[in-house]
């Protein structure tokens, strides 16, 4: 095979039948893939039934950027600061369901510095909220009987001592 | 499987403008997603980006399955807890950590405790978490120093230990080297100082914790002593005794002189070595000291102020934790000042010597750059001495000139702070 050239493009199809190319040293932050590389399943499209191409898109923006390196020493200090701000913008999504998109796609694809980010993003979304408001925002039902809601609220009395 | 390339172009073409523009309308339309049906490792790392505080307040009261990932010990081993809060308005941060820890069953393997740790919650701890492998404490003033012996035996697999403005002494560094064989990163960084007392005293206790390093901790991979007293002779009892050193951080170390040999023998030696006139930007805690170097033998130096202008006194009576040694604490708020204070019993041995006193006004000098410089509170020091039974607003005189052989002859000295928070 003639994986050694660093223009080799792999074939990623997503669950709604798009495809999608990129180079294979992008491609390869996937743990996932790189498995499937590894063990020569890759001549053909890489099927990936648990990814739309929305999402799907998304993550090989995140793999793209990622992948760029820079040149010196002095380069480096601000691609690092580039890829801060990079990672800020890509996880503020107008939707929950992005979010929770990409959490399973980075999780899937075993992808780990996104499924960090994406992780920390929806814990920051969580943290200022109340009880209620988390149910709301994720769509969660209280499924607490009464008698278990009053073992919760006795075990915490110390927070209001 | 196969595709042809006819295929494959016009794919391109649809790729290239899907990577370009998400379709942020047709998001919308997308149905809402049931956050339960995440495997529950992947919302168990979620909820512990939330943080101990919100999960015990907030994400373990949402529902039975986020409650049950909350309960799995798995999921408190490694607890982190800050301490942001405003003093008055804060959460039980001790009690909540002990609960924290209590969940963890024995498994606790990394805990962080920034700026409200205690012996009696480090106690804690240390009976429950016999496989801490990591330990890490911030702002820790006094009330351990000189304990750590009794605690660090109860962790036997301790790989590193992080000390930040936290004191330790030569013998807590003797009962880490007896009590945890697999100690391999050590920090004891603080803010710098220099000293004008140069007597026999000061230069035994200034290299007294290198030694002690060197003599006990002989597996260590990484030091970090940013800001230490040591000089060349703390240095070389490092070098000559952890033969396994790859860092070495002497950052702030202002008694170490690298430009003779014993530069050339750090060298040689350490793989990654930093110099006392290094950047300390990427270091956590430690914040770099422009001021007038700390001067207790001669003139009363910049941060003595003789100004009678305070807003009120340090009552002697009503601190509670008062301790003869190094009893420090935020002990008041008074509309937008706060008090602190800390007071000196001169009937104990402690302070038969001006080099007690002048140790702790150093731990004073950390307290108050950790105001300035951590929490952005103006402080200005006022000192004022007196003896007890006299105390009071009109009887006392401030230090005129405060030399060591005043402090000797004072029986209790008082330090007044007066602080402003912006």
């Amino acid at each position: 095979m003639s994986s050694s050239s660093s223009s080799k493009m792999i074939e990623l199809r997503s669950s709604d039948g798009e495809t999608f190319h990129v180079e294979e040293t992008v491609v390869l932050q996937s743990e996932t893939i790189k498995q499937m590389i590894d063990d020569d399943c890759a001549n053909a499209a890489i099927p990936l039934p648990n990814v739309t191409s929305m999402t799907l898109a998304k993550v090989i923006e995140y793999i793209k950027k990622h992948a760029e390196k820079p040149k010196d020493d002095d380069d480096k200090k601000v691609a690092e600061e580039d890829l801060k701000k990079f990672d800020a913008e890509f996880v503020k999504v107008d939707q929950e369901s992005m979010l929770f998109d990409l959490v399973r796609a980075a999780n899937y694809l075993n992808i780990k510095s996104l499924l960090d980010l994406t992780c920390q993003a929806v814990a920051d979304s969580i943290k200022d909220l109340s009880v209620e408001e988390v149910r709301k925002k994720f769509n969660i039902q209280n499924d607490f009987t009464p008698e278990e809601e009053a073992k919760v609220r006795k075990e915490n009395a110390w927070a209001f001592d | 499987m196969p595709s042809t390339s006819k295929s494959n172009r016009r794919r391109k073409a649809k790729k290239s403008k899907f990577v370009g523009k998400p379709k942020q309308r047709w998001q919308v339309k997308q149905p809402t997603r049931n956050w339960l049906e995440l495997p529950s490792d992947i919302m168990a790392n979620i909820l512990y980006r939330v943080g101990v505080y919100e999960i015990l307040e907030n994400a373990q009261k949402v529902c039975t399955t986020w409650r049950k990932i909350c309960k799995d010990p798995a999921m408190w081993r490694v607890i982190s807890m800050d301490n942001h809060g405003d003093p008055c308005t804060r959460p039980p941060l001790r009690d909540m950590c002990k609960h924290a820890v209590d969940r963890s069953q024995g498994q606790l393997l990394d805990l962080t405790i920034i700026d409200f740790v205690d012996y009696e919650l480090l106690e804690y701890v240390a009976e429950r978490s016999c496989q801490l492998k990591r330990l890490e404490i911030i702002y820790c003033f006094g009330e351990i120093c000189g304990s750590w012996g009794d605690v660090l035996k109860k962790f036997p697999l301790l790989e590193e230990l992080s000390l930040y403005t936290t004191e330790i002494s030569e013998e807590d560094i003797e009962a880490a080297g007896r009590y945890c064989p697999l100690l391999k990163t050590l920090r004891v960084n603080q803010n710098a100082f220099r000293f004008n007392i140069e007597d026999d005293e000061f230069v035994t206790w200034q290299n007294a914790m290198a030694i002690a390093i060197g003599k006990t901790l002989p597996a260590l991979r990484h030091l970090e002593l940013i800001g230490n007293t040591m000089s060349n002779v703390g240095l070389k009892a490092i070098l000559d005794g952890c033969c396994h050193l790859e860092t070495l951080d002497l950052r702030r170390c202002l008694y170490i002189d690298l430009k003779g040999d014993m530069g050339k023998e750090s060298v040689k030696q350490i793989k990654n070595l930093k110099f006392p006139d290094d950047s300390l930007e990427d270091c956590p805690h430690i914040h770099e000291n422009d001021d007038e170097p700390c001067d207790v033998s001669s003139d009363s130096g910049s941060y003595l102020d003789d100004s009678d202008d305070y807003h009120g006194y340090f009552d002697y009576d009503d601190y509670e934790d008062y301790d003869d040694y190094t009893a420090l604490a935020v002990s008041a708020e008074r509309k937008n000042n706060l008090l602190f204070g800390f007071g000196y019993d001169t009937q104990t041995s402690y302070f038969s010597s001006p080099f007690i006193v002048f140790k702790l006004l150093y731990t004073l000098k950390v307290l108050v750059w950790d105001l300035q410089y951590v929490h952005g509170i103006q402080v200005h020091l006022v000192f004022r001495y007196s003896t007890l039974a006299s105390w009071s607003e009109t009887t006392y005189e401030p230090f005129a000139k405060p030399g060591c052989e005043n402090f000797i002859a004072v029986l209790t000295f008082i330090i007044l702070a007066e602080v402003d928070v912006f």
